[in-house]
């Protein structure tokens, strides 16, 4: 058990403190810059395992309609259901856990920022001692910083915001975050358990920010604002749940035409796409469908003439 | 029908619900929360009695042989101490109480400053005589984690809101304060009509006791949180800069530095004949010459070493984080023998006699220096805060 805390203060808290530490000294010794700047550049680094997860977000939320094709076309036979379904996920290359993976990754940077965060501002003298045992004594300056200022506006980055203020911005910043980021289901049960995700994080975690150090919640403020933008750049702005889509066109096959064929006469009978905004939406995700489509042909048309050369 | 998407789904939904459950309960268990202040500190001896404010936010009065109580702290009052229980959790119970700075002795009283800035006065019996709120005369929030220093009925002490309070306590008015950069978490040290203290920001100070006026200050590369000591007109003292400075107590003028530590000065060096003894928490204690600082051994633990060690006999004692007091020789550092406590210890180190005394977290001990060396733990173990009946007949010794 040794062995693993201190392998774990090796590999992620000791390099984040002396990051954020540094940050400090380069940033007018401000600590609420350090935590935003050090926040950007953690989230910049996970980006690519930011943007694999909303993609596979994004396609399973494409798919979605597809898949309820298949339940309705296959109706009681689940084995060939799931035969189906994984051969859809394959098409599109969706693996149904895929979004579990970076959230394994994320996991424990999260944990190691927050202890991170705790550990370089001290509130009393026993924990300044600690702190000792974690810096890197090599580094520039580290001994004329340090301690560290934690004011930060009318903030003392150490300890809990005095107002309700900070709570409620990580409440609303986590709210939208889980808002752009949750897959639409027409199962009530899943509904429902969405609804109460979508409710109990921001509520959980603001909660969490009456009691915790200001300098953590300024972290999940800056990196739900992160995770938004990013968000919002791979899956568009526009909430997930509001998407009404078709799937994006695997390779075109016979039977996939047909399948398509088959919901778009199932989707107009239902008349559900006779909603205005709703065939802007199907429109805007058409042309996204046909470009990456297009972009993909392209790609491969690429290859084959190097290929060829 | 279930769908099979939705199962997958739910699953994932599942996932991060339990989760994020477990982060609530990882938060909230690991205490990693805003860490509350604890205090604690070995004490001060007066005659057969040890004075020992415990990291429980209350008051001890031992016998230094038996280590029973001898009196009966009336203070905190059990109204004091049900108002702070409602607090409930175990570890915040004494939350407002905490006491850092051991109590400091005048004129048959005792005087101690709680880490939320209330001077108390106290009988050598352990009764309340007066409070003052002296942390107000700066500011409401003013927190309290240094020893006071009483002079001529004088109590000097340091605060965290970046000044020095000189408070009569004959008068029970303030005398003068001095305003520094940084907050002050040194025990201040008096030496001929002059106060000597340190600051987080980075300085030395040298003051007039009488009027508080700057004689000089002297400028370090790190923060100080080390309390300064003075012998023959020189200060010595260490620095979060790792660097050990001899100062002329008079002028400020540095005479030499010791900069081969790794890590910050934390507790007061120690003098004896013509050693000057320096714990550093990168796990060793430096002896160096006290006249050119050249070092002459150093001794290393498995911890950081804290607190203040003691010269005893021909030996020196130190205490370090990896739970073990350590005794060594005092002219090469040759390690004599070595105790095992059990729980890392911070405190400095007293002595009286042949006895020498410090804390842990949850206790006062007590152990025997011998003339060969060999250190036996008295007390039946030591004198635990936490329990019914503070002496278990039945602990075993540590060392």
């Amino acid at each position: 058990m040794q062995l693993i805390s201190e392998i774990w203060n090796t590999v992620i808290i000791e390099p984040m403190i002396n990051s954020l530490v540094i940050l400090y000294s380069l940033f007018f010794n401000n600590f609420g810059l350090s935590i935003i700047i050090f926040t950007i550049i953690i989230r910049g680094i996970m980006i690519p395992l930011t943007v694999k997860q909303s993609r596979q977000i994004r396609e399973m939320t494409l798919l979605q309609p597809k898949l309820k094709e298949l339940q309705q076309k296959y109706g009681k036979d689940r084995q060939k259901i799931s035969q189906e379904t994984m051969r859809l996920y394959k098409e599109h290359g969706v693996n149904p856990l895929g979004c579990l993976g970076p959230m394994f990754i994320q996991f424990p940077i999260w944990i190691g920022l927050y202890q991170a965060l705790i550990k370089t501002l001290p509130s009393t003298p026993e924990k300044l001692i600690d702190l000792s045992g974690y810096l890197y004594y090599w580094m520039p300056k580290v001994n004329e910083i340090i301690p560290i200022n934690s004011g930060f506006f009318w903030l003392d980055l150490a300890q809990p915001d005095r107002t309700p203020l900070l709570p409620i911005l990580v409440g609303v910043s986590m709210w939208m975050m889980q808002k752009m980021t949750t897959i639409p289901s027409a199962d009530p049960k899943q509904q429902s358990t969405n609804q109460m995700m979508l409710w109990m994080m921001p509520v959980m975690f603001g909660f969490f920010t009456i009691s915790f150090p200001s300098g953590l919640a300024l972290y999940w403020i800056i990196s739900n604002i992160a995770g938004i933008v990013i968000q919002g750049f791979v899956t568009g702005w526009a909430p997930l749940s509001s998407i009404r889509t078709k799937p994006v066109q695997p390779q075109t096959t016979d039977n996939n035409e047909n399948i398509l064929k088959e919901d778009q006469s199932i989707t107009d009978s239902t008349g559900e796409e006779n909603n205005g905004e709703k065939d802007r939406n199907e429109s805007k995700n058409k042309r996204r469908s046909n470009r990456n489509s297009t972009d993909r042909t392209r790609r491969k048309s690429r290859r084959s003439n190097n290929r060829n050369n | 029908m279930t769908l099979y998407l939705n199962q997958i789904n739910l699953k994932i939904t599942k996932f991060k619900i339990v989760l994020f459950i477990s982060l609530f309960f990882l938060f909230h268990a690991s205490c990693t929360t805003v860490a509350q202040p604890k205090g604690g500190s070995v004490g001060i001896i007066n005659e057969d009695t040890l004075y020992t404010n415990t990291s429980t936010g209350q008051i001890r009065a031992l016998d230094i042989i038996s280590g029973e109580e001898k009196y009966k702290p009336h203070w905190p009052s059990d109204q004091e101490i049900s108002i702070d229980k409602k607090l409930d959790k175990e570890d915040q119970k004494y939350r407002s109480l905490a006491i850092y700075g051991a109590p400091a002795i005048w004129k048959e009283s005792l005087y101690l400053v709680t880490y939320d800035g209330y001077l108390f006065k106290l009988t050598l019996d352990l009764i309340e005589e007066w409070r003052e709120p002296i942390g107000q005369i700066i500011s409401s929030d003013n927190k309290f984690v240094a020893t006071p220093t009483i002079e001529n009925g004088i109590l000097i002490i340091g605060s965290s809101e970046n000044s020095l309070i000189a408070f009569d306590v004959e008068n029970r008015t303030k005398k003068w304060t001095f305003q520094t950069d940084g907050p002050i978490w040194s025990s201040a040290y008096i030496y001929e009509n002059q106060v000597y203290f340190t600051s987080l920001d980075k300085y030395i100070y040298s003051i007039n006791l009488e009027d508080g006026s700057l004689a000089w200050k002297f400028k370090t590369e790190g923060a100080i949180s080390s309390s300064p000591i003075v012998h023959k007109n020189k200060l010595y003292v260490g620095s979060f800069d790792r660097i050990l400075y001899a100062l002329n107590s008079k002028s400020g003028d540095e005479l030499w530095r010791f900069e081969n530590s790794k890590s910050w000065y934390w507790g007061t060096p120690v003098i004896h004949e013509d050693y000057l003894f320096a714990p550093s928490l990168d796990g060793n204690l430096y002896a160096l010459d006290i006249n050119s600082g050249k070092l002459l051994w150093s001794s290393s633990t498995e911890g950081k070493v804290v607190g203040t060690p003691a010269v005893i006999n021909n030996f020196i004692v130190i205490s370090s984080t990896d739970k073990k007091i350590r005794l060594l020789k005092l002219n090469d550092g040759q390690q004599i023998d070595i105790c095992n406590i059990g729980d890392k210890i911070e405190s400095d180190i007293i002595t009286d006699n042949d006895l020498i005394f410090f804390s842990t977290e949850d206790s006062i001990r007590s152990i025997k220096i011998k003339q060969n060396g060999n250190m036996d733990e008295e007390w039946d173990g030591g004198h635990f805060f936490k329990e019914e009946q503070p002496i278990s007949s039945n602990r075993i010794r540590s060392c």
